[in-house]
């Protein structure tokens, strides 16, 4: 076992867009209308995926960005905005089941691969 | 000196990171690259110094010569102007991701967290092997579209495997998220694998787990949270049920962090969230390293001081986390 193992970055097999990457706009998923393909053509390991979220489904909450303190603030149920990282009242924040998740709160964290999405980066 | 954090405009994990960096004085200038063109502008010339210019939104700029660290946290794709055709947008996004990625990588003495290749240097096979050479414990894996090839890899182990994906859990279809979480597969279900041959597979053997732990690491300092399953389903992908997990604050025992450290500089790392089962005989097996992940829950959950680590790093550029760049020098093909 080496102490310091070789660098591993210089790697030949990425295009520039792989090794800077960027998620879709803002976060957003891409809709997609295709439905499934038949058994046997469909990948094995996609065979008992869970349905999440309708991505024409409104989100029920709203948010602010604020450019003077470069944070995220929401309008809470009396209308007045709150950054996002202390708006802890249930209902407002975004649940598990909307297409998107917050990274902050206990009782409602995300899947890494939604605060993740550069399965879709192209 | 200016922190430069690239990342949506909502992710309250960033929020609290820019409060804390606030909170110290230190200056941030936070953007999305989605906001480019419209919304952020890149002015930078190559002196004898370097690249140096201006990084500008409507709201604030910020001379590239004044960063002292990125925080580089999924940012978004450029929202280029409408009107556009399929070959211009292509050609305009390849040039702008060029040239982002060119000018910022370019800036010397400036900490990554982390560089933004490291996410397809870090790919989960890859993983595995040089976690292994670090030291560290991993499963016994198979990557194949042969259904032998998973059926002679379950005789081998006599014991259910665990089927999971190589990439991300997400796709959309029929306008609906469909989540493919990890799965046990029965030795009984390898008679059909219908659709193994369609791409590649990775199966692990189904692990029997005492709880499992996220341990972030960053810098020097690890984090580390175990997350006892209390549902069925929680058991086989912690992921698939929040509301059953409890957490526990744990201390990782010293050749695994010895191993993590080692798995950190192999990569270039300054930051990384790694996913551990841990045994009933307290064995700790590297499941994967996710070098953008997620912690935000667990901080809240048991007040560990993750965001202020980062700022801690962020704020100091530790030079000792930076990778070493490259010896060799590129061959031009102009």
């Amino acid at each position: 076992m080496s102490e310091r193992p070789a660098p591993l970055w210089r790697d030949p097999l990425f295009s520039p867009g792989d090794r800077f990457p960027l998620g879709p706009p803002r976060g957003i998923l891409e809709d997609c209308q295709e439905g499934p393909s038949p058994s046997g053509i469909r990948p094995f390991s996609l065979r008992h995926v869970v349905p999440g979220a309708r991505l024409d489904t409104p989100p029920t909450w709203r948010y602010t960005y604020c450019h003077e303190r470069q944070i995220a603030l929401v309008h809470d149920e009396d209308g007045s905005l709150v950054p996002l990282l202390r708006h802890t009242k249930p209902g407002a924040t975004p649940p598990v089941d909307t297409t998107y998740i917050p990274d902050q709160d206990p009782n409602n964290p995300p899947p890494e691969e939604f605060t993740n999405p550069d399965y879709q980066s192209d | 000196m200016t922190v430069l954090v690239l990342a949506r405009d909502i992710d309250p994990s960033v929020d609290r990171l820019v409060e804390e960096l606030g909170g110290r004085g230190v200056p941030v200038f936070r953007t999305d690259l989605v906001a480019f063109p419209q919304a952020l502008t890149l002015d930078a010339r190559l002196g004898p110094e370097g690249w140096d210019g201006v990084l500008a939104t409507p709201h604030r700029e910020v001379r590239l010569s004044e960063i002292r660290s990125v925080w580089y946290r999924h940012p978004s794709h450029f929202e280029l102007p409408e009107g556009l055709s399929v070959a211009e947008r292509r050609h305009a996004a390849a040039e702008a991701r060029c040239g982002f990625a060119g000018v910022l990588s370019s800036l010397e003495d400036v900490l990554w967290v982390n560089y933004p290749a490291r996410k397809s240097d870090a790919l989960k096979p890859r993983q595995l092997h040089v976690a292994r050479r670090c030291g560290l414990a991993v499963p016994d894996s198979v990557v194949t579209n042969t259904p032998e090839g998973v059926r002679e890899f379950a005789r081998s182990l006599g014991e259910p495997l665990a089927g999971k994906t190589l990439t991300g859990v997400l796709l959309v279809e029929s306008g609906r998220i469909q989540i493919a979480y990890t799965r046990r597969i029965e030795l009984a279900e390898l008679d059909d694998l219908a659709g193994i041959e369609t791409t590649l597979h990775f199966f692990q053997p189904f692990l029997a787990k005492a709880w499992e732990a996220r341990v972030a690491v960053v810098g020097e300092r690890v984090f580390a949270a175990a997350i006892h399953a209390g549902s069925d389903a929680a058991r086989v992908d912690w992921r698939s049920d929040y509301a059953s997990l409890d957490y526990e604050i744990v201390e990782p025992p010293e050749p695994v962090v010895t191993g993590i450290h080692r798995f950190m500089r192999a990569f270039g790392l300054s930051f990384g969230a790694f996913d551990f089962a841990v045994t009933p005989d307290q064995e700790w097996i590297m499941l994967e390293c996710n070098p953008f992940g997620a912690y935000g829950w667990l901080e809240d959950a048991l007040d560990l001081p993750i965001t202020s680590a980062l700022a801690d790093l962020l704020e100091n550029g530790a030079v000792a986390c930076r990778p070493t760049p490259p010896t060799s020098t590129p061959t031009s093909s102009a």
